[in-house]
């Protein structure tokens, strides 16, 4: 039975455990600070700092972030709306040249937008009218014979599509007996790298290693990890082994320019085009303190004789371009028609 | 000492500690302590707030709400209390990012984490204390794995951290049973309360060796691709390194009702926070539970 001295005992430990308790699960006082904060310098300072530590074409695009921060801080106010806070932020990030690099706010996107820079060099009417007027979408692929039989098309959007080996199968099934395929990648603006390697093996008969990835590892702008290997393996299974041609221009971007770099150590596909837009880096993901979103770019993508030109561009084996004053005729799916066929 | 070797020391202890309570040992227990053994299975399930911060994608904090289920094992003797389980727990959170008059940004995450632990408590200075107070120290090993995803983050939306803590823990129980039943007469009708077995707990564990797997520098990384057959997991882990830094606390207040059969429950207000420096950017997390917990005599 409890007697008083003992109740009186309970309470106290009951008293000295509630105190513990409180005292030990108050953990904000051991935490670091959370900043939320609307102040457009606190914001600036943020991102600007952000892409000093991590982004990774300072040196390649020969970028002097400093004369960057001092071109825009002057332009802070501490009255200034929203609108004029990104278009400060997002001015600042287009100075880094890069499409991977944007500003995401609930009210708008920032873009650098090369392929608009640049002469546009697709239009799908011309393909699907007098290319191939009954052409078969199989997932995300259009495809079919072109006129005269003996080469293949196939349209792939963009690297977002998700595809299947059965997709996969089915196509390169059809077109076995053509002299060659060509695969249109213009104003394929990226996606999941997953699918890069999923086509290409298609058309590797061997384990090939096509490239190399840096990563940035520390707050010089030079800072980066040793070279790690890209290889394509080949696919066990239904492959394509004739020539093929990758049609390319500036709106083939990230996840295209992989591909079109892979491509450069594969001795039976070429590019037919114009450069490609770029986009060799990965691109990360944040937050500001605001709750705004930025994503940048921080790795590069080097060729198998690790030389960094991605970034600005996978150029064509063949280079032609569209002609706008015609568009019954694609130029160049001409010439990647005439390249296969030699 | 690198990382790897603290990692193994601490699997190490963590073993031995188990090994100084398997069954082999308890064999050889006198007959007596031999009856007094009592094992329990005490799965639970919890309501929690939590709140966290990485801060290698996000100066602002997360808060948010979620739930647990967890199995729970407790072998009993006279001389040590041995607790090993498992948790699941899975919560949704939102930033708090300052109010915006013009559009405000809503961004969210989802956490899951995976716990698994093995506690050990000793009892302590018994002839010392008054009958209703039983104190008890020991050692705890806690593995927590968190998986956390918010798409506004882009490449990045996917956070992974993995903690080991071998950590030092204590209980002081009190005994508020009701040894005799009495009566309240209340005029019109008279109020029996019946004896009952219940105790009032309150439990720390304190982080002595923390151990942490946290992203590379830049949280994001391509390493050696390997086609189509790189694994999914290695583009995720690949660049991540263990730290041995940071610290990680739980307490627990905690209600425990035994029924004359051996079978209970128990109420908990349970606090775990971990602070995780890893090598370049801090991620910390605090959650706060009220966990029900049934306890199935099984022996």
């Amino acid at each position: 039975m409890i007697n008083k001295t003992n109740k009186k005992n309970t309470a106290k430990i009951l008293i000295i455990s509630i105190i513990a308790l409180l005292t030990t699960s108050c953990e904000l006082i051991m935490f670091d600070r959370a900043n939320p904060s609307t102040d457009p310098h606190e914001n600036f300072n943020y991102l600007w700092n952000e892409i000093d530590k991590k982004y990774s074409y300072f040196e390649y695009k020969n970028l002097d972030w400093d004369a960057v921060k001092s071109k825009y801080e002057v332009q802070l106010r501490d009255s200034m709306s929203d609108e004029e806070l990104f278009d400060v932020l997002a001015n600042m990030m287009i100075e880094l040249r890069d499409d991977h690099s944007n500003l995401i706010a609930p009210f708008n996107i920032s873009r650098y937008n090369l392929p608009m820079k640049k002469p546009a060099n697709f239009n799908m009417r011309t393909i699907k009218e007098f290319y191939l007027p009954n052409g078969r979408s199989t997932g995300a692929f259009f495809h079919d014979f072109l006129p005269g039989g003996d080469i293949a098309y196939i349209r792939y959007s963009s690297f977002s599509n998700g595809i299947t080996n059965q997709q996969l199968d089915h196509i390169i099934n059809r077109y076995s007996n053509t002299k060659g395929l060509i695969i249109d990648l213009r104003e394929n603006g990226g996606g999941s790298i997953n699918n890069v390697p999923m086509i290409l093996e298609r058309f590797v008969h061997e384990k090939t290693q096509v490239g190399y990835f840096i990563n940035r590892n520390g707050e010089g702008h030079d800072d980066f990890s040793e070279p790690y290997n890209f290889y394509l393996n080949s696919y066990d299974s239904i492959r394509y082994m004739q020539p093929v041609a990758v049609l390319t221009d500036r709106g083939s971007y990230s996840a295209t320019t992989m591909f079109s770099l892979a491509t450069k150590a594969l001795d039976n596909i070429i590019l037919v085009g114009d450069t490609t837009g770029g986009g060799g880096g990965l691109p990360n993901g944040g937050e500001l303190p605001n709750g705004w979103n930025y994503r940048f770019s921080i790795t590069q993508l080097l060729d198998m004789n690790k030389q960094n030109f991605a970034e600005a561009g996978v150029p064509p084996d063949v280079t032609a371009s569209f002609d706008w004053s015609d568009i019954t005729k694609d130029e160049i799916l001409e010439r990647a028609m005439e390249e296969l066929r030699k | 000492m690198t990382p790897k070797k603290i990692l193994y020391l601490m699997l190490f202890m963590a073993a031995a500690i188990h090994l100084s309570t398997s069954p082999i040992q308890a064999q050889t227990e006198i007959p007596n302590q031999k009856a007094n053994k009592k094992v329990d299975f005490q799965p639970s399930v919890s309501a929690s707030i939590f709140h966290f911060s990485d801060f290698a994608t996000s100066p602002l904090n997360y808060l948010g709400f979620g739930g647990s289920g967890a199995a729970n094992w407790k072998w009993q003797t006279p001389k040590r209390q041995h607790f090993l389980g498992i948790d699941f727990f899975s919560g949704m959170a939102v930033a708090n990012a300052p109010l915006s008059s013009y559009f405000q940004p809503n961004n969210s995450s989802t956490v899951t984490s995976f716990s698994i632990y093995d506690k050990h408590l000793f009892p302590i200075l018994k002839p010392k204390l008054p009958d209703f107070l039983r104190l008890h120290v020991g050692g705890k090993f806690l593995s927590t794995s968190y998986f956390r995803s918010n798409n506004s983050f882009q490449n990045n939306g996917t956070g992974f951290e993995s903690l080991l803590n071998l950590m030092l823990s204590g209980k002081a129980t009190v005994d508020i049973s009701r040894k005799e039943a009495w009566t309240l007469d209340l005029f019109l009708f008279e109020k029996t309360f019946k004896p009952k077995e219940r105790y009032l707990s309150f439990g720390f564990d304190a982080g002595i060796i923390n151990m942490n797997l946290r992203p590379s520098y830049s949280y994001l990384s391509m390493l050696e691709f390997n086609g189509s057959e790189t694994s999914p997991i290695s583009l995720l882990l690949g660049d991540h390194s263990w730290s041995l830094n940071g610290w990680r606390m739980n307490t627990c207040f905690e209600y425990t009702r035994y029924r004359k059969n051996g079978n209970g429950y128990k109420w908990a207000y349970v606090w775990d926070a971990a602070y995780v420096p890893g090598k370049f950017e801090n991620f910390q997390i605090a959650t706060h539970s009220l966990r029900y917990t049934l306890i199935v005599n099984l022996k």
